[in-house]
């Protein structure tokens, strides 16, 4: 477990929390910009040093005001990803991915597996700028895992790459990150990222938390009735007259829910926008799929 | 449209899947079905103050309505306006000062022969409506 106190001003912006991120869980840190989850990224990684505040892994000290302990970046054993991927142009693929390996011996073997963990068998010698945003945000991935970090930090990992590819590395990351057991900690203001992703969620707003727990717990939590509640996302808006057609992407599904047109307006309902369908559960009808011969 | 109706928790009935929930909405009792699971995680106790919440595609009018029923959520209105659609239309009535609305259709519509001010009873089953707690 990494337990995290931190307290940090900067003029006007507090920044004070006090949260832990469980091991082999991932962890997202969610907030609308200038909510400080990028600095508690560089607190964590040691690349800034907080006001006040105490970090410790496990039972490992990173970081303790009082007693003046600050241990540098390369001594925490953490991987960082960025959103815009961070890979040397100038070195090949294999050679990106090499770069976080410390052994020497089956340096190789290593790449290759870690390449084909990620469907990128066969790009060892391509250069970053011949791939696509997904396939760089891969290999950093790998890259940063590839040092088998203690903790991996990730900030805002999928925010350049298109919503379709979005959607793919989503799976992919979680697949990975998981077959790794690494405690993660991930930014992110997309709330479908943090059901699909998140084991636990802490919210941020102007430097403080304000909820924390599960997905569920947090956002979907204790306010409606309805046993059937999805997050997704608006991906199309259809005017029919007086009503409209919101389809929801949840889960690689498309639900498409009938709305008066006037609430669509009302609620300022956006593609693009997170929002939760709520369905009473005596109001589905279930069929059998199989096939009786 | 749904309207949210604010009102107060005044009996829990529950049973080992499912809580009938009385509330009352002004002068008017409404009963709300939820799942026992539901009722227990929102932590709905009588007294309490929440938001029934009504989807016009679940309110079913009636004029001059007489005769038993088993929908146990009859409302009193007058039409206040009404909107019409290709198929549908959207009739908007007022009960106890809270707008509410209907989604029928237009061949309904024209059977009922539903004009502004007519009075209208409005029927909700109980297994239809949603319970909301907390800010609008």
């Amino acid at each position: 477990m990494l337990s995290i106190l931190l307290k940090k001003t900067w003029n006007t912006f507090h920044l004070d929390v006090d949260f832990t991120i469980p091991k082999g869980k991932i962890t997202i840190l969610f907030g609308p910009s200038g909510a400080g989850k990028s600095s508690i990224l560089r607190f964590i990684s040691g690349l800034e040093r907080p006001d006040d505040g105490l970090i410790c892994y496990e039972h490992a000290t990173w970081f303790d005001k009082e007693r003046n302990i600050h241990l540098p970046p390369q001594q925490r054993a953490i991987g960082f990803v960025f959103q815009d991927y961070a890979l040397f142009p100038h070195m090949t693929i294999e050679q990106n991915v090499s770069y976080g390996i410390e052994e020497k011996k089956n340096k190789r073997n290593e790449v290759d597996k870690l390449l084909s963990l990620v469907g990128l068998s066969g790009y060892e010698d391509y250069y970053p700028s011949q791939l696509s945003g997904g396939q760089k945000q891969r290999v950093a991935l790998i890259r940063a895992l590839a040092k088998k970090p203690d903790l991996l930090l990730m900030d805002e990992p999928l925010s350049a790459v298109d919503w379709e590819t979005r959607r793919q590395l989503q799976e992919d990351l979680k697949h990975i990150i998981r077959s790794f057991g690494v405690t993660t900690l991930y930014v992110t203001h997309d709330v479908a990222e943090v059901h699909k992703l998140a084991d636990k969620v802490v919210v941020l707003q102007s430097g403080k938390i304000v909820k924390e727990g599960t997905p569920e717990e947090v956002f979907l939590g204790k306010r409606l009735s309805t046993r059937i509640q999805l997050a997704g996302k608006v991906v199309g808006i259809e005017y029919d007259s007086i009503m409209a057609i919101v389809t929801v992407l949840h889960a690689e599904q498309y639900f498409k829910t009938l709305i008066d047109a006037e609430e669509v307006e009302k609620l300022r309902l956006r593609i693009g926008e997170d929002v939760i369908i709520g369905a009473k559960s005596s109001d589905v009808v279930l069929f059998k799929t199989t096939v009786s011969i | 449209m749904a309207s949210k109706l604010k009102g107060k928790i005044i009996k829990i009935l529950p049973s080992k899947v499912h809580a009938q929930i009385q509330i009352l909405w002004k002068n008017t009792p409404l009963s709300v079905i939820v799942t026992k699971a539901s009722c227990e995680e929102m932590g709905l106790r009588e007294g309490d103050f929440l938001y029934v919440l009504v989807k016009g595609t679940d309110v079913m009018l009636a004029k001059s309505f007489s005769g038993k029923l088993s929908a146990r959520n009859r409302v009193e209105g007058t039409v206040q306006h009404i909107v019409h659609g290709d198929v549908l239309s959207k009739v908007a009535f007022e009960s106890q000062g809270d707008l509410l609305y209907a989604i029928i259709t237009n061949m309904s519509l024209k059977e009922m022969d539903i004009g502004e001010g007519d009075k209208v009873t409005a029927i909700v089953k109980s297994t239809e409506l949603i319970l909301m707690k907390g800010e609008e």
